[in-house]
């Protein structure tokens, strides 16, 4: 094993951006060895940042030994430490950083800062296989649509407000619906969807390229505290409308760069009805349509570890007395100097 | 400042020490809120954290902050070590 960037070197990666506490391993080569996930989870739903960061410093320690016992290596090993410098929650971006310098520190190895969207694409791509992508990502905290051009990911669409995901749960969370592990509340509200019937009337905002999905909310709980529709209608209404105006943005921004690959990922991308919706898509232009699989769409450290192997192999290494954290890193703010060597 | 607290770690070696200190730097460089600051220092095998606030909120918030890091810290870096030994048995 080496440590000076050699195919037999690995990285660890540490995502800490919102309610996951990941560490994943990967080999420079891009294979995975470990990725391990401890969730935060309150009983009322939603993330309070303060008691997530504090969920993650209890928890750290678990996740990173179970990481390198599943990968089979010893610290030793490891070549480079990445972490999820931002964007995301304060708190819990804190208490990731600290546990990556340390460790890198401890080590003796480099340290890589990763933002966290541009780590949602790569490890899409890698495990895909999709080259040059228009991306849709979706979760509880960004909905973007992206494709890279010019040495960087640029931003062709996105939310002018709240994420699609934190529309779907929020409304759950008012309908009383109640999440559990390995059944979040978009998988809740999906399962009711599919028993709807009809289509209550709901805002559709799309302004330019970009989403709004506040009022949408806010008009699908007035609809529900009206109890003049099932639950299930509401449901079915609500994932048409936000999946559409998801659809419609990505479609236009397929059309616009030509690109061949729609890339799906996110958590909202498990929705099987949001991937129909935009394989339908693909088919129509003649591109292929990848779906990045939940273990590697949700937020997990594997993505973290791979952009960090990225980074690290075009010199982007980051100061541990440098590594503050970026609470507002946007996606198209970040130089992407490895892609255009693929394209 | 009108709070102030100071905390004095003591660790088991000067490296751990070395490591909590860059660990923490960063975030004593990027305050979280104008109400409060912190110093970081060492002596041989202790870690001194000093904090100072314009009121008690601010003092207790930024205290369990940096408790809650020290001991991500420890956590971590003991669990490795252990993994260490017991690879290298």
């Amino acid at each position: 094993m080496q440590r000076d960037g050699s195919p037999h070197a690995f990285c660890l990666g540490i995502e800490a951006t919102a309610d996951d506490f990941s560490v994943g391993i990967l080999s420079f080569e891009g294979t995975v060895l470990a990725n391990v996930s401890i969730a935060f989870m309150s009983e009322t739903g939603g993330i309070h940042p303060r008691e997530a960061a504090r969920h993650h410093a209890k928890v750290a320690g678990t996740a990173i030994i179970k990481a390198f016992q599943k990968a089979n290596i010893g610290s030793q090993d490891v070549a480079v430490i990445a972490f999820s410098q931002g964007p995301g929650l304060g708190p819990c971006l804190r208490t990731g950083a600290t546990a990556a310098r340390a460790l890198a520190s401890y080590l003796d190895v480099p340290l890589v800062g990763v933002n966290h969207c541009v780590a949602h694409v790569e490890i899409g791509k890698l495990v895909t296989g999709a080259k040059d992508p228009t991306t849709l990502y979706v979760s509880g905290g960004n909905t973007i649509v992206s494709a890279f051009g010019g040495g960087r990911y640029r931003i062709f669409g996105e939310t002018l407000d709240i994420a699609v995901g934190n529309c779907l749960d929020v409304f759950a969370r008012e309908a009383g619906l109640c999440q559990t592990e390995g059944k979040p509340f978009g998988a809740i509200v999906e399962a009711l969807a599919k028993e709807g019937e009809e289509l209550v009337e709901l805002p559709y905002s799309v302004k330019g390229m970009d989403m709004s999905f506040s009022g949408l909310l806010t008009a699908a709980v007035r609809s529900l505290k009206s109890r003049k529709h099932r639950l299930e209608d509401l449901c079915y209404s609500l994932q048409e409308q936000a999946f559409s105006m998801l659809t419609e943005v990505t479609e236009r921004a397929l059309a616009h760069t030509e690109k061949r690959e729609i890339l799906l990922t996110g958590g909202v991308g498990a929705n099987r009805r949001l991937q129909t919706m935009l394989k339908t898509v693909a088919q129509e232009h003649g591109s292929r349509f990848c779906r990045v699989p939940t273990q590697y769409a949700l937020d997990n450290g594997a993505m973290i570890a791979w952009t960090g192997i990225l980074g690290f192999k075009h010199g982007l290494i980051t100061p541990v007395e440098e590594s503050f954290v970026r609470l507002k890193w946007r996606l198209d703010e970040v130089n992407v100097p490895w892609v255009e060597e693929l394209c | 400042m009108k709070r102030n607290a100071t905390i004095c770690f003591e660790l088991p070696s000067e490296k751990f020490v070395e490591v909590l200190m860059k660990a923490l730097l960063p975030e004593t460089k990027q305050p979280t809120t104008s109400r409060a600051r912190v110093k970081i220092s060492s002596q041989g095998k202790k870690l001194i954290i000093q904090v100072g606030a314009t009121d008690t909120s601010a003092l207790r918030a930024t205290l369990n902050a940096y408790l809650q890091w020290v001991g991500l810290v420890r956590n971590t870096l003991e669990t490795v070590a252990q993994r260490e030994m017991r690879t290298n048995a």
